[in-house]
């Protein structure tokens, strides 16, 4: 496995942990955690700080460990990478129309359409926006591995 | 990703000289062991650049090592 691969796996696992981390401190029992502006922020700010640290482990780990001579991607995976971007940007189009359709769900709706998740309120959007950066960053990155394996 | 048209003997003259790994090659090149596994399986035809120096490492004409199947 390449230094690119491993890096796009390390990467994948850190976006898993951040979001898993996100989701089990915005959702209690009853759907969304009715949250104050504090709160969102101390959410966000793990899901980000988490992230890097996670990336800055891999990053320090595999380059400590790694044989390859040269830890940049070569001309095939910058290819794959290319093709992952948009695949990851095609899922995050598709799923910013999906929160306009929504969107357009609770106007016709009335704001309770989705309970605690509704879009009105500050912690739904958040919600819905960091779910959306998540899937679709998450997509690129399995776009990648796969790419690496087939190309 | 879809089948290159390009018909490599990148393997076969590899495996003619001797102790020639995957490896040595990738790290002559400047590129990873997947990307010569890749070529040498013909699942990724490389650049204009990156066949130039094969053909250069091999002491090659290009053609030789690099043709497109319609040629053969």
């Amino acid at each position: 496995m390449s230094y690119y691969e491993k890096i796009i796996q390390g990467l994948s696992v850190a976006i898993i942990v951040a979001y898993g981390s996100f989701v089990f401190m915005m959702v209690g029992d009853d759907g969304l955690i009715a949250a104050n502006a504090g709160y969102l922020l101390t959410c966000l700010v793990i899901y980000v700080v988490v992230i890097i640290i996670i990336t800055v482990i891999c990053i320090v780990y595999l380059s400590s460990k790694s044989k390859q001579q040269n830890v940049e991607p070569d001309e095939r995976e910058e290819l794959v990478d290319i093709k992952s971007e948009r695949v990851g940007y095609f899922i995050l189009e598709f799923s910013v129309i999906g929160l306009v359709l929504l969107s357009l769900v609770e106007a016709f709706n009335g704001n309770e359409a989705f309970g605690s998740f509704s879009l009105t309120s500050s912690a739904g959007l958040i919600f819905a926006l960091i779910s959306v950066v998540s899937i679709s960053g998450f997509s690129r990155l399995v776009a990648a591995i796969i790419g690496t394996h087939r190309a | 990703m879809r089948k290159s048209n390009v018909i490599t003997k990148v393997r076969i003259f590899r495996e003619a000289a001797p102790k020639q790994s995957q490896q040595i090659l990738a790290d002559a090149l400047g590129v990873s062991r997947q990307t010569i596994i890749a070529i040498e399986s013909g699942r990724y035809a490389p650049s204009l650049d990156l066949a130039l120096r094969i053909a250069k490492y091999f002491k090659q004409p290009v053609e030789t090592i690099f043709t497109l199947k319609d040629d053969e």
